[in-house]
């Protein structure tokens, strides 16, 4: 990024050069005026922009501000320059022209959002990222989230599954704890807890993201993993606008090319059963023939001919579509200066591309203000919200990694399986088409944040606030599946129904004062309750008790009664905070704040926490040793300290809980029970305590801005299911120990590298890199957790859930290598040859060493914003590096299943000494998969990526809108997932696609993947206009 | 205001304050502890079946671990083996908790509270014995523990761990009730666990005592026809002495389809997991006439989808648990744990040790009639001239009648045969050539015990958990 440093990128000029005369070709220039521009303390200005206003005409000013140029007599010149506020002079008679530029005081003035208040961004003294809603609204995609990832320094959205109104994962400074999640708390316009699935982007006028301690500690229990907290768009008294946003396009999934068919699908498929009747001890001279119903082996070694004179197809192809997408939203505000008003209404139709699924978005929003009298003013907020969303009936990867010689037409009234072709040796799976077809899954989900809040203007700078919130949430599941033919596929039914009600009150009071001009102080006051009672119903019918495949509701099949239940939970939340701020003369700033939290969900012996912060600023460029150096705009330095909780585990775990257990005594089932965990009075919160220290320094009239933190969470008495002696009945039990560290460095770096005349171009880059490591693990060294045969490990000094496993560093060539070398029991050839970490000559689990992590280690953003006349043009950049996938859904596409198969997955694999491949690929193989590859690192992947997320075009067309008695009319394009770079070793989808989860307990398997959803490339036309 | 914020009273949740309190909480408790082994024993095949020779691992995808028992290469890191010692003392902790409730309810009717303890102690001990069979010497567990003390448990001997089995099962035979419903344990099934017990012990007075205490009984018998011990209308019947009841559909087991084959049986299953197959040396152990075999091996594979008879292809599989189920993976068979003919063949074992040979045959010989439908086939004197043969016969009687009830590998490591048996056996036949695939398991002496769960001696303190000579 260099070039951004260079003062020439943006000094140099499109205009004639500096102090000599424009151009001279134009008639109307009559005659020749002189001048100077000067900055606030009476120095020349150079570089500033000179132009007349409504030609292109224009020069800018040399080394001392001075200009030179033709203009005929009434014209106006309009100065500009970046961080100044613009100005225009008329021309009557002037010969010559002092023009005194006023610095903008908008960059300083600039206020953010942190918990329960506001600060000038000069003032702030945490870590707090800011990002203001700017066309974001023009990104097609169903939810925000996917509109922010990658855009703040920090944070790490990612999508593990790409399916249409997918939750993306949010991470913000990393992971620190195992078991109570790592959600950040997400705050919309103040209200704690709320959900950003019912959030519309057109409505959006900022995000920030609470990251360091000392910003999060105000939200006590809950601040541990961040905070982001949204601030949606208010009225302004005056003239009553609408805005009308809408855009609809395509979607088309980036899909693999190089599946095998045919002929070349069938000799790779006598090869695998050759070499695995070898393996048996068979001898593979013996035919294949499979005629005169003849068997001359063994069935499971055999390959029928039929597999490649059948029809052929390439299921991934067919269960993929091009799906439509289109975004309405219309929005007006006005007011006066008694009542203000903000109102919207969305509906959003994101089509999916894999067959069968979509997401569908009605939203309204009201938020009105109304001065009740000089001193009381009265908001209301309403957001009811509805989507409705349907998945496919499988994975990707059950869709795609059937056979091809079955086909995709209905036989007989159902679509057909590989059984009905060949016996038997083959996915005993259903056709994909009987999945995507024969299931009907959808979710409902309605919401609503309704709030009020009165605020009183008690005195000079004393103020008090109170409001009560509410949001409701209604989410109903609704399952059917059927085989609609097939009679080998069960029917099933199920509904869940959940009802979530959240009620919080706040109060909060406020003061500041500014005391002789230098001291600026600042404190507030305030309690929260909070109450939030769910109740949930789930009930399923009786597998194929369904009477036929017309009704799908559970009315048509018999209700499975040991499948049905209705419950009840519920938690509170009493907390007190206080905060006081102190500035001296805009220099030195320093930060307080303390909340105590009372929280249900923890035993009776540790209901209280307490969650203080300190946090200090110094401005240095304040000083007056740096305020007479004209490129440093501003340079502050902070540091913070603070500690956090998350309180994220589910209701009443603390008690011990008897559930129901199922047992038949003379064949009818009854309800037994039977404790299924243990008691805890002592479970807590997980305690975070973070450091952070930062500085800001803005360069050339905030033409650079850089921020840079470096901070430390250490988080400790986690909220742990550790694993305990099998032997107490229980295999973990909910528990506070051990410690987790995350520690890394955010840095945001925006600059306005070129603004020249109609010409712009801006730039907002962030890096942040993030190590985390396990500290303590509450009294064991290590804890070991597989899936398929994979190590996740948690260990001191190594990130948690590292992949562990053995290191493959070769294969095995013939049984004279096997015996002169180390190798795990039962080697064959063909089997990898691993690393022999302990020297010891055996190859034992001892032998396993950390092979990666799930987690990315650093992220790069950067959005390059250009416009020029009525162009636009946005281009953002998304890059992810370090993290590894544990991609077993390749093994489905190696033939091992004896399923479909692509080139790249089934050629260079070791055939036969002969035929031994590249040396670096063992024999794949189901029989050998757990035993020798799936536990090696064959199968993780590098899941770095660089992406091109999303390209803007705008056209702003002032005349059109002129025409139409329009205030602007505006068409534009966009582009999302342009372009995907990611390592050649990836055979994934999706880097980014995982399938099992993420970190979520003690057993939790990160960074699996078994056939996560492919990636969509979205072009999109849309149309902004407004009166 | 705080109360109703801070300590809000569970709507929902039973806990162990309030869970127990009457008599029929301590029932329902029970039938918690029957919960447990119900869901254990259906995949006991994998530990019990797999390493013997019987049975081979056909496919291991949905079993990771399995793989290594079928060669017999099972190390401490094994899943398998950590799952069934986390599965069997669930069961046991659940058992101990009942029982240190037991005195807390005090509406019990009649001898009610004597039954439910005698279930229990049952329970404990059938559970007990499975781990001391798999493991040798575990650490024994009475009652409810806290982590710390638990971590500081190191194995019991197997003596101490036979001798508390038999404290229990004495004890629950004078609790227990001379009748009950299918699927709960009565004082038949107490006496015939302990006979078995004694057997692998090697108590053979005190095995005879207890099996002719079983028989003069005249409770149980053998039913006439094989077949009939596997059929969902006859489950119920006077060969069971205990048995797992599971009904079809909301409580059934996956067992049935776990071991079909992939792509299901037309008539009986949609489905099929092709897990474990019959070895070769399994199948032609078999006479011709005997019943058993029909019921335990189908030679011909006719999956579910299959439009004629023609269409069935050469694929044994294990048929004795298959029925026709609405649901595949929730099959309503009842799994007999122990029942009358396991017991005559004991009794047979038993009066052959003690000298008493020619009674020992027509034992032996009661439960072949039956195979067979006839005493044609029945052995005489000449067939089991030697100790040896006598040995042989009853032994291969066994492993043809108890085929996949999980008593083969048992019996060979017992009798001390498993080294000789299982080095290489005849897997996957080929009808065509008349070969058969060979399974390579080379037991060695010391896997007559399994390895202590690698898992299970972390979460001990250092040193407290001992692993098995060998591993």
């Amino acid at each position: 990024l260099s070039f951004l440093f260079m003062p020439d990128a943006y000094a140099r000029p499109e205009l004639p050069a500096a102090g000599t005369k424009a151009s001279t070709g134009n008639q109307n220039a009559d005659r020749s005026i002189k001048g100077v521009v000067v900055d606030e303390k009476g120095g020349g200005l150079p570089g500033v922009n000179v132009l007349v206003k409504g030609t292109q005409r224009g020069v800018i000013t040399d080394v001392n501000g001075n200009f030179d140029l033709n203009v005929e007599e009434g014209a106006i010149l309009v100065f500009s320059f970046v961080g100044y506020v613009t100005q225009e002079v008329t021309i009557n008679n002037q010969t010559s022209l002092q023009i005194a530029m006023a610095p903008n005081e908008e960059a300083l003035s600039e206020v953010v959002v942190i918990g329960y208040g506001t600060r000038k961004k000069t003032s702030v003294t945490s870590s707090v990222t800011k990002l203001e809603n700017k066309n974001l609204e023009q990104v097609p995609s169903g939810r925000i989230e996917n509109v922010l990832a990658g855009r703040l320094a920090g944070v790490n959205i990612s999508n593990s599954r790409s399916r249409p109104g997918e939750a993306p994962s949010i991470r913000v400074r990393g992971w620190g704890s195992i078991s109570a999640g790592n959600n950040p708390l997400i705050v919309i316009d103040g209200f704690p807890g709320g959900d950003l699935s019912t959030l519309n982007m057109n409505d959006v006028e900022s995000v920030e993201v609470l990251k360091d301690a000392s910003s999060t500690a105000i939200y006590g229990s809950r601040g541990a993993s961040g905070v982001i907290l949204v601030t949606t768009k208010r009225g302004t008294s005056g003239k009553t606008t609408l805005n009308v946003n809408s855009y609809f396009g395509i979607s088309k999934a980036m899909l693999f090319d190089d599946w095998l068919t045919g002929k070349e699908w069938y000799d790779y498929l006598v090869r695998y059963q050759n070499r695995e009747f070898v393996w048996a001890g068979g001898d593979p001279t013996l035919p294949m023939n499979d005629d005169n119903g003849k068997t001359p082996r063994p069935l499971s070694y055999q390959v029928n001919s039929k597999t490649y004179t059948l029809p052929q197809t390439v299921w991934q192809d067919e269960v993929m579509q091009t799906a439509p997408i289109q975004s309405y939203n219309i929005s007006a505000s006005g007011g006066s200066e008694k009542s203000k008003y903000y109102v919207s209404a969305l509906y959003l139709d994101e089509g999916g591309t894999l067959k069968t699924s979509w997401y569908k978005k009605f939203g309204v929003r009201a938020n009105v203000d109304m001065k009740i009298n000089k001193f009381i003013n009265l908001s209301l907020e309403l957001s009811p919200t509805y989507s409705k969303r349907r998945l496919a009936g499988s994975n990707m990867l059950n869709l795609s990694k059937y056979p091809p010689f079955v086909g995709t037409e209905r036989l007989n009234g159902r679509y057909p399986r590989t059984a009905d072709y060949i016996p038997s040796g083959h996915s005993g799976q259903a056709s994909p088409y009987t999945f995507l077809y024969g299931t009907e899954s959808f979710n409902n989900y309605f919401s609503n944040i309704g709030r009020a809040a009165l605020d009183i203007n008690i005195a000079n700078g004393l103020t008090f606030k109170t409001s009560i919130g509410n949001t409701i949430g209604f989410s109903q599941n609704n399952n059917w599946s059927g085989g609609i033919g097939d009679n080998g596929v069960n029917s099933n039914g199920s509904l869940g129904d959940t009802r979530t009600i959240n009620s919080v009150n706040e109060n909060i009071l406020n003061y500041t004062k500014t005391f002789n001009n230098d001291h600026d102080f600042g404190a507030l006051l305030g309690s929260s309750y909070q109450r939030t009672l769910l109740r949930s119903l789930s009930m399923a019918a009786v597998a194929n008790s369904f009477n036929n495949d017309k009704v799908k509701t559970l009315n048509n099949a018999l209700i499975n009664a040991s499948a049905t239940t209705a419950s009840n939970t519920e938690w509170g939340l009493i907390s007190y905070f206080a905060r006081v701020n102190y500035g001296y003369k805009g220099k030195y700033l320093v930060e307080a704040s303390f909340r105590r939290d009372g929280s249900s969900r923890f035993g009776p012996d540790n209901k209280w926490g307490n969650f203080p912060s300190v946090s200090a600023a110094w401005r240095v460029s304040e000083e007056s040793f740096l305020k007479d150096i004209p490129a440093i705009s501003e340079l502050k330095l902070k540091a913070s300290y603070g500690i956090t909780g998350n309180f994220n585990i589910g209701d009443f775990q603390y008690l011990g809980t008897v559930a129901n257990s199922l047992y038949s005594p003379g064949n009818i089932t009854v309800n037994g029970i039977a404790q299924t965990s243990m008691a805890n009075n002592q479970l807590s919160w997980e305690k975070t305590k973070g450091i952070n220290l930062g500085f800001e320094l803005s360069l050339i009239q905030n033409r650079i801005n850089l921020a840079v933190d470096f901070y430390r969470n250490r988080t400790n008495d986690m909220l742990y299911n550790v694993n305990t002696p099998a032997i107490t009945g229980f295999t973990s039990t909910i528990s506070n120990m051990g410690e987790i560290e995350n520690k890394g460095i955010d840095i945001e770096l925006n600059t306005r590298n070129i603004a020249r005349g109609d010409f712009r171009w801006n730039t907002a880059f962030n890096f942040s890199h993030n190590k985390n490591q396990v500290l303590d693990l509450g009294g064991v060294d290590e804890r070991v957790n597989e899936y398929w045969s994979m190590g996740f490990l948690l260990r001191k000094g190594v990130p948690m859930f590292s992949y562990y496993g053995y290191k493959l560093i070769g294969v095995f060539q013939n049984q004279n290598e096997i015996d002169s070398k180390p190798h795990l029991a039962g080697t064959k050839p063909g089997n990898p040859i691993v690393l022999d970490a302990n020297n010891d000559g055996k190859i034992d689990p001892a032998d396993r060493v950390v092979l990666g992590s799930f987690m990315p280690k650093s992220l790069l953003g950067m959005t390059n914003d250009f416009s020029y006349k009525n162009f636009d043009v946005s281009i953002f950049m998304q890059a992810s590096l370090g993290s590894k996938m544990f991609n077993v859904e390749s093994q489905s596409y190696e033939g091992n299943t004896l399923g479909a198969m692509r080139r790249s997955r089934v050629e260079n694999q070791w055939w036969s000494e002969a035929e031994p491949g590249d040396g670096k690929t063992p024999a794949l193989a189901l029989s050998q998969l757990f035993q020798y590859n799936t536990n090696t690192d064959y199968y993780l992947e590098n899941a770095s990526f660089l992406s091109v997320r999303t390209v803007n075009i705008g056209y702003t067309m002032p005349k059109v809108a002129q025409k139409l008695k329009m205030s602007n009319f505006k068409i534009y394009a966009s582009l999302n997932n342009l372009l995907l770079i990611k390592s050649k070793l990836n055979a994934s989808y999706n880097p980014e696609g995982t399938t099992l989860g993420e970190v979520s307990g003690i057993n939790s398997t990160p960074g699996v993947n078994m056939g996560s959803e492919p990636i969509n490339r979205t072009y999109v036309l849309g149309i902004n206009f407004g009166f | 205001c705080e109360d109703l914020l801070l300590n809000p009273i569970p709507e929902s949740v039973l806990t162990t304050t309030n869970a127990f309190s009457n008599a029929r909480d301590i029932e329902l408790g029970v039938f918690g502890v029957y919960s447990r082994l119900q869901s254990r024993v259906p995949t006991d095949f994998e530990l019990m079946e797999v390493p013997s020779d019987n049975m081979f691992g056909e496919y291991f995808a949905v079993s990771p671990g399995m793989d290594a028992i079928n060669t017999l290469d099972v190390t401490p890191t094994n899943q398998k083996i950590n799952s069934f010692w986390q599965a069997t003392y669930n069961g046991i902790f659940r058992a101990n908790l009942i029982l240190s409730k037991i005195d807390v309810p005090t509406d019990y009717t009649g001898s009610k509270k004597d039954n439910y303890m005698g279930e229990l102690k049952f329970l404990r001990a059938y559970q007990y014995f499975d781990l001391v069979r798999i493991f040798g010497g575990v650490p024994k567990v009475t009652e409810v523990l806290g982590i710390t003390d638990a971590q500081n448990i190191g194995r019991a001997s197997e003596q101490e761990i036979y001798d508390f089995i038999v404290q229990d099962l004495t004890e629950a035979i004078d609790q227990l009730p001379e009748t009950t419903v299918q699927g709960r344990a009565s004082k038949g099934a107490a006496i015939a666990l302990l006979a078995k017990v004694q057997v692998y012990r090697e108590n053979w007075a005190a095995a005879r005592t207890l099996l002719e205490r079983l028989i003069a009984m005249n409770k149980y018998e053998l039913l006439p026809n094989y077949r009939d011990l596997f059929q969902l209308a006859t489950e119920t019947n006077k060969e069971a002495i205990f048995s797992l009841a599971y009904v079809g559909g909301t409580n059934g087991h996956a067992l049935s389809q776990l071991l079909l084959p992939n792509g299901g049986v037309k008539g009986y299953s949609n489905v099929g997991s092709r897990v474990g197959r019959p070895t070769w040396d399994l199948h032609k152990a078999f006479e011709k006439g005997d019943t058993r075999f029909d019921q335990t091996i189908t030679d011909y594979a006719l999956i579910w989808t299959a439009t004629s008879d023609a269409d069935a292809f050469w694929w044994p599989y294990f048929s004795k648990w298959r029925v026709p189920a609405e649901v595949s993976t929730s099959s309503g068979i009842d799994i007999p744990l122990l029942r009358y003919a396991d017991m005559l063949l004991l009794y047979s074992e038993v009066l052959f040790k003690l000298g008493e040979k020619d009674k020992a045959l027509v034992e032996l010989n009661k439960v072949r009639a039956r195979a067979f439908k006839s005493a044609d086939k029945n052995y005489v004197a000449a067939d089991v001239a030697t100790d040896k043969a006598f040995m042989d016969k009853l032994l291969l009687e066994r492993r043809l009648e108890l085929a996949v009830e999980n008593n083969r590998w048992f019996d060979l490591v017992r009798t001390g045969r498993f080294v000789e048996v299982l080095q290489t056996i005849e897997g996957e036949y080929n009808p065509s050539t008349g070969k058969a695939v060979p399974v390579v398991r080379n037991a060695q002496p010391f896997m007559k015990y399994f390895p202590i769960p690698w898992e299970q001696i972390q979460l001990a303190n250092k040193n407290v958990l001992t692993q098995n000579e060998g591993y």
